[in-house]
């Protein structure tokens, strides 16, 4: 037995061990990182050579057309939710502090968490539903059609004419939705802090702007704009490798989302732990 | 012939995932061309055309577009050189979110310097030739397979290309539609002097079309030459292929052929 066994040596993998999964799983994920990288560098490379010939990366209006539905489509919803998630946690936290008679640090506890945490997380997540699910599905459509392949014949660079005003859009939206939704937050979280606490909207406010930090508000900035990069990212290239016709660009789609909200939620926690063991 | 060929694939070989797709193609496409390529289906027809216009890289030999190596190109240089050839996709490949004149105007758009209403002008032309007037504010899904193709081949045409590339451009059309995309493509390519390399295993089309004809067969070139060449070809594969028979060499080749 012993001799039969180095006979067939190396050992066939195992398909269904843990440690080959495993192994796989890693594999897949580092050349899925491997290809993100390679289409951020070759859409800045395409982009580059439309500026060294002396015109514009992309089309100005293809920029317009997509910050329009990134954008201002997306403020109803960034700020509905924004506005009951602030109003819950006013509520919840107020019930707790009230308890030990410091329910005034309510305001400054919600600006706070929504302006570094939540504010860019909650329009991370919003963002990666409404519109990274968009961008894949149509450039899925796309790739399946021929279409994305038409466009690279023709000698349009489909990573700049496609991929580029995309991220644009999505990386400027992002900044600028996590204040929307920092504002609803605010705004349902005074009220129902007024309502239920009789915090009054001119000390709920005073105690916002006296709490805050520049700091505080740089970093929301910055990790909306690296969110909204990484959802954008992650949807279209999910949406250019489709493969498979409709129940591709399904699957794809499905992915993208899952992919983008775990992909933000991830990295909002290294960044915290990072930016807490150095601000300590 | 002394010719300088327009493209030149030199020993081309191509495998998708170790199973060879291309194994060793020699082809000369020649100026003013209408080069007709016969092949079964999936013998790897469309993947020479994709391989002239650099969006696959053979695993060997090499393909010349005049003196330009193409898989050696930069990717700005690959571009300008994709510029001057056209391709008219099997399934047109219009943008389908765009109209019309939006589908043609965008290489111009994209890559000219022309001003909007040179650009219209041009559009206007271009749907002239194909016989598509009046349609440009359609979108490409209230078109047929026919329109859509002549619309496709009007794209191609935007840019006076040196080369238009035809991927099985009769494929899922009735017969008189059929040939009246023949029809286009033998007078446009007479009209403007463009070099066309059309795909297909529809054998009246190809007839029709060709000046010349080549036939891909287990990746390689089994013959090349005048359309009358093909007609009274010796070789059994030619000959069969030709004449559409079930018995003969491709369907002996074929797994279970007997059982099918």
């Amino acid at each position: 037995m012993a001799s039969n066994r180095l006979d067939s040596f190396p050992a066939r993998p195992n398909k269904y061990g843990l440690l080959y999964r495993i192994g796989f799983l890693t594999r897949n994920a580092l050349v899925n990182l491997g290809s993100i990288i390679w289409l951020l560098l070759n859409t800045a490379e395409e982009m580059a050579d439309n500026v060294r010939r002396g015109r514009l990366p992309f089309r100005p209006s293809a920029l317009f057309v997509q910050t329009d539905r990134t954008a201002v489509g997306s403020v109803p919803l960034v700020l509905m939710v924004s506005f009951f998630l602030g109003l819950t946690m006013a509520l919840l936290t107020g019930y707790q502090l009230e308890k030990f008679g410091v329910e005034r640090l309510i305001p400054s506890l919600i600006a706070i968490a929504f302006t570094r945490e939540l504010g860019p997380l909650i329009t991370g997540i919003v963002l990666a539903a409404r519109i990274g699910a968009a961008f894949t599905a149509e450039l899925g459509t796309m790739q399946v059609a021929e279409e994305v392949e038409a466009i690279e014949a023709m000698g349009i660079g489909p990573l700049r004419f496609l991929v580029a005003p995309r991220l644009v859009a999505i990386v400027g939206a992002m900044p600028c939705l996590s204040v929307c939704s920092v504002i609803a937050a605010l705004i349902g979280s005074c009220l129902i802090s007024w309502v239920t606490l009789n915090i009054v909207p001119a000390f709920f406010f005073d105690s916002v702007l006296s709490s805050l930090l520049v700091n505080d508000i740089v970093i929301g900035f910055f990790k909306a704009a690296f969110f909204g990069l990484v959802i954008g990212l992650i949807a279209c290239f999910k949406g250019l490798t489709v493969q498979g016709g409709a129940e591709g660009v399904g699957r794809a789609t499905t992915g993208s989302v899952v992919i983008a909200i775990t992909s933000v939620i991830g990295f909002d926690s290294l960044f915290n732990v990072i930016v807490t063991q150095y601000t300590k | 012939m002394t010719e300088t060929p327009l493209v030149h694939l030199n020993q081309v070989v191509l495998a998708f995932a170790g199973k060879p797709v291309l194994n060793g193609v020699e082809l000369k496409i020649f100026p003013q061309d209408r080069l007709v390529i016969l092949g079964q289906s999936g013998g790897g027809k469309s993947t020479m055309l994709r391989l002239i216009l650099g969006i696959l890289k053979p695993s060997g030999g090499e393909i010349k577009y005049k003196h330009l190596r193409v898989s050696r190109l930069s990717r700005s240089k690959l571009n300008l050189l994709r510029s001057r050839i056209g391709m008219v996709y099997q399934y047109s490949a219009l943008i389908s979110s765009l109209n019309v004149r939006a589908n043609l105007a965008l290489p111009v758009r994209e890559l000219g310097r022309k001003s909007e209403s040179d650009i219209d002008k041009l559009v206007e032309e271009k749907l002239a030739m194909v016989g598509m007037s009046g349609t440009e504010d359609k979108m490409p899904s209230e078109l047929s397979g026919g329109m859509r193709k002549r619309v496709s081949l009007a794209r191609a045409l935007m840019l006076d290309p040196e080369l238009v590339l035809f991927d099985e451009p009769s494929a899922g059309l009735d017969p008189v539609m059929s040939s009246v995309i023949d029809e286009l493509i033998i007078n446009l390519t007479e009209k403007t002097n463009t070099t066309s390399v059309i795909v297909t295993h529809e054998m009246d089309s190809a007839f029709r079309i060709a000046t010349r004809m080549a036939m891909l067969y287990q990746g390689s070139i089994i013959q090349e030459g005048k359309p009358e060449d093909f007609k009274s070809s010796d070789h059994p594969v030619v000959r069969q292929f030709v004449t559409g028979e079930v018995e003969g060499p491709m369907t002996e080749s074929l797994p279970d052929a007997d059982n099918t």
